[in-house]
């Protein structure tokens, strides 16, 4: 997994690739627990590149989720879901309490 | 008519998962199964897999056995292990219609199990307990009859 962030006017971009199995999805919780502890609670993951993701991965986005929501301080807001990772999250109901975007630039663009 | 059987045995841990995976989809490639769903299965097992690690070993790991094999159409996954038993009558089936801020953060890993198989049967003995998962009309059409030789891993 690699995992990488750009810092825009109205939000943190993070732009995730590869497979989040339960082996790497700790590390996918520490980095994004990095983003949060630096104050940055409004993101945009971009899940283009994420081609695999298990239950421990959606532990991690949902546990993001709550500390960004928290205050109405922010939110996790998703771009480019695969088809795969898309079907994860209908299965789960969380595609129905994150925000998608078809792109990147308006995901961005909704904060 | 014959059937495909593949076996993987480990000390299964989280740090596994990738071999675990890549096992899974080996098996599937070589059972000659639906492409489309080597995701769902790949899904299935590491949800399976994590269960058994985290509930039955406590998070340390302990002796997993996977095994794939067809019957006709089907396949039947079945994972054994020799840790703590757990029913999954006991764990509470998550309400996906509650707002997220109110959900727990865990939970989900035996609803998509269920949502993905279409069976999936507990059982629980001194010798172990065993998880078999059926996925129905996996194999595609044209292969059902020529099975390929069995493979053993581990």
């Amino acid at each position: 997994m690699d995992f990488s962030t750009v810092e825009t006017k109205r939000c943190t971009l993070v732009r995730v690739s590869g497979r989040i199995d339960g082996s790497v999805a700790p590390d996918f919780g520490t980095s994004l627990r990095e983003v949060t502890d630096s104050g940055r609670y409004k993101l945009v993951i971009n899940l283009k590149d994420v081609n695999y993701t298990s239950s421990a991965a959606l532990r991690e986005l949902i546990s993001a989720w709550k500390t960004c929501r928290r205050w109405n301080r922010g939110d996790v807001r998703l771009a480019e879901v695969n088809p795969n990772i898309k079907k994860v999250l209908d299965l789960t109901g969380l595609s129905t309490q994150f925000m998608m975007f078809d792109t990147e630039a308006e995901a961005v663009g909704s904060y | 008519m014959g059937s495909f059987q593949s076996e993987l045995s480990l000390i299964g841990t989280f740090a596994d998962m990738p071999e675990i995976l890549a096992f899974v989809t080996q098996a599937c490639e070589q059972a000659r199964l639906n492409p489309a769903l080597y995701f769902d299965l790949q899904l299935a097992v590491e949800e399976a897999c994590a269960n058994v690690i985290e509930h039955a070993y406590g998070g340390r790991g302990g002796d997993l056995r996977i095994r794939f094999e067809t019957q006709a159409r089907d396949i039947i996954i079945t994972l054994q292990d020799h840790g703590r038993a757990f029913d999954p009558d006991r764990v509470a089936a998550p309400n996906l219609n509650r707002p997220l801020a109110k959900r727990p953060i865990g939970g989900l890993g035996l609803h998509l199990m269920y949502q993905l198989m279409d069976e999936i049967r507990f059982a629980f003995s001194d010798s172990g307990n065993t998880l078999v998962m059926v996925k129905r009309s996996a194999v595609l059409e044209d292969h059902a009859e020529s099975p390929p030789a069995e493979v053993v891993h581990g």
